[in-house]
């Protein structure tokens, strides 16, 4: 009586299993781990990430980067005279949330300049996707909407020109390698 | 070398040293604020967003043109783009390191003038969408002209860097050579100091050297010294000997009195000053043994009772022997002493002797024995007699002595009693002390320290 029993369950469960499965794959709608974007996408990862809101792409708007976590930083700037503010996310965070999982990253701006940023640049310093710049929002007149700045005051290494390079401004794609 | 003119080259040298590690210190501080500039602060060296700006001018212009031509609604977004970029450039170009630092107010003003004409547009591009394109029409034609203005810029911009460049090359250039100099001053300072170093150890080691030789030399000539006046005092003694006895015979008329007076009293002068004669000899001697170390030294437990008495007996007092003009006094907690007797005795006659010698018949001599608060034996001679001054206290204590005091010569002394006591009390392990004052007397002391560093001899 037992084992026919258990026996019988097992049936059961197996059927549930099958029917849940039949209804994934004809679902309608594909569901993504992160959101999809409301407002403007001001940036897009592509590339190497486990995480997607599209078609092998993760799009961020404005108020999907706010919701991570705004960091501060103030430091000097290759390109700016005197001490600067800044405030964004961490471009670490950002790759974290996309499940980046590559040796380096292809960063291009609303001109189409592209330059390429070793991923070992995010995980040893925290470098800043920066929205707001002395406390206003950037726009493109202004090197916006998103800048990679680093804390060129705050670690002596990173005074070197090739990280003045990679300080890409007007940012607007991020293809993981 | 001359000493002076030493001191004074490594002055000179110090001097120099010190200028050249300041001038590298100066050279070092100034290559490397050099050197962070270029990499910080000149990122753009060669005006490369100069000519981007150009392009970027260009591309707006064309986006723009494209879509009067075209009327093609879906290229907006993109002629907003490029219009925001040139903006963008425009308006951050005159405040970047370091085109904020090299271009001039024929650049600004140029830039100014275009940023105006474009900054002029914004409200228009503003309100274009794909809907109402028509917004943006004769932008494009407004703007061209600004072509010819922003290539004059770019290339005047590329001549004011190249200039910038060399000035830069020719900073770090110049640093290069002045910290090369000052490290070539150095070096070569460091190598004439060594040289010096060298020259003057070697001469050092000369010195020592010589000083050895002259030291070997020195000993040598004092042991033949030692040796010298040795042999004499023991050669001289043996005649003195005859001329001492044979003239003591003729004074106590040991063949009858058939004999001129006078011829006794020569001899009687005979005796007395080959006795004199022996006596020096005897402390030469006896001075040359201690210096050459060849006095035995043997320790005995005396009794200083025994002792002093003994040595008071053997003295030859001119003076009448009386109880009140010699006292003895010795403590019952210092009558014994560990020396040896022989040294001891010679030192107290010697020094009984001279008290006797220099006081007056009628004045008294005192020798006591007694601890001092240490617990130290001290045995002491005071005396009556003239003193000794000050300035010759030291003297007489000094074998052959620069001088002899005017007191010694007076009274016939040797010069030798006092130093050859002094010599065996610090044979001893003692120490002798003088103290004297004119007219009033002299005190002489022999200070046995409580634990006497020399034991007693088994014999």
């Amino acid at each position: 009586m037992l084992t026919k029993r258990s026996l019988d369950l097992r049936q059961v469960r197996a059927a549930f299993l099958g029917f849940a499965l039949v209804l994934l794959v004809v679902s309608p709608s594909p569901v993504f781990a992160l959101d999809a974007p409301k407002g403007d996408v001001i940036l897009t990862l592509n590339g190497k990430i486990s995480e997607t809101n599209g078609d092998g792409v993760a799009r961020f708007d404005r108020e999907m980067l706010k919701a991570i976590g705004l960091k501060s930083l103030t430091t000097t700037n290759p390109f700016e005279t005197g001490v600067q503010q800044f405030e964004g996310v961490l471009l670490s965070d950002v790759l974290k949330m996309v499940g980046a999982d590559g040796t380096r990253l292809i960063a291009t701006a609303l001109d189409g300049y592209a330059i390429e940023i070793p991923i070992e640049d995010p995980m040893t310093y925290p470098v800043l996707i920066a929205m707001v710049w002395n406390g206003q929002e950037m726009k493109v007149r202004n090197k916006g909407p998103l800048w990679i700045v680093y804390p060129v005051d705050q670690y002596d290494d990173l005074s070197a020109e090739q990280y003045s390079a990679r300080s890409i401004w007007q940012l607007r794609r991020i293809e993981v390698e | 070398m001359p000493v002076g003119y030493r001191r004074n080259l490594s002055t000179v040298f110090s001097l120099l040293t010190a200028v050249f590690v300041a001038l590298s210190i100066v050279a070092a501080i100034y290559s490397l604020s050099a050197l962070r500039f270029l990499s910080v602060a000149t990122y753009d060296e060669s005006g490369i967003a100069a000519v981007q700006l150009r392009m970027h001018y260009s591309l707006m212009l064309s986006e723009l043109r494209h879509l009067e031509q075209s009327g093609d609604s879906a290229t907006v977004p993109e002629a907003q783009l490029q219009y925001n970029i040139v903006y963008q450039r425009l308006r951050e170009l005159p405040g970047r390191p370091p085109y904020d630092e090299i271009l001039t107010k024929r650049e600004l003003d140029l830039l100014e003038a275009v940023f105006a004409d474009v900054r002029a547009e914004a409200d228009r591009i503003d309100a274009a969408t794909p809907e109402a394109p028509e917004v943006l029409y004769g932008i494009g034609e407004r703007l061209a002209p600004n072509l010819d203005k922003i290539a004059l810029l770019s290339g005047r911009i590329h001549q004011l860097f190249s200039e910038y460049r060399q000035h830069r090359r020719e900073e770090i250039s110049a640093s290069t050579r002045f910290m090369v100099i000052s490290t070539a001053g150095l070096i070569l300072t460091g190598m004439i100091f060594a040289g010096l170093l060298w020259r003057s150890q070697q001469s050092l080691r000369n010195r020592t050297v010589d000083l050895e030789r002259t030291r070997d030399e020195l000993l040598e000539a004092s042991r033949s010294k030692s040796q010298f006046l040795a042999h004499m005092s023991h050669e001289l003694r043996t005649p003195l000997n005859a001329i001492s006895g044979f003239s003591e015979m003729i004074e106590r008329k040991a063949f009858g009195d058939n004999i001129d007076p006078r011829y006794i009293e020569y001899a009687k002068m005979i005796h007395s000053s080959g006795n004199h004669l022996i006596s020096i000899i005897n402390d030469v001697l006896d001075l040359s043994k201690v210096e050459a170390g060849q006095v035995v030294v043997s320790i005995k437990t005396i009794d200083l009772r025994i002792a002093i008495n003994e040595s008071l007996r053997l003295v030859d007092f001119r003076r009448k022997q009386n109880a009140d003009q010699i006292s003895v006094s010795i403590a019952e907690d210092a009558s014994i002493l560990h020396t040896d007797p022989r040294l001891l005795r010679q030192v107290l006659i010697n020094l009984v002797h001279n008290a006797d010698k220099y006081t007056p018949a009628e004045n008294r001599i005192r020798v006591t024995s007694e601890r001092n608060d240490r617990g130290d034996i001290v045995i002491s001679v005071s005396d009556e007699g003239v003193g000794i001054g000050p300035e010759d206290l030291e003297r007489v204590l000094e074998p052959f002595g620069q001088g002899r005091s005017h007191v010694e010569i007076a009274h016939q002394g040797t010069g030798l009693g006092l130093s050859l006591s002094k010599m065996l009390i610090e044979l001893l392990g003692g120490r002798f002390e003088l103290e004297s004052e004119v007219g009033v007397g002299t005190t002489a002391r022999l200070i046995f320290p409580s634990e006497s560093p020399i034991s007693e001899d088994q014999n």
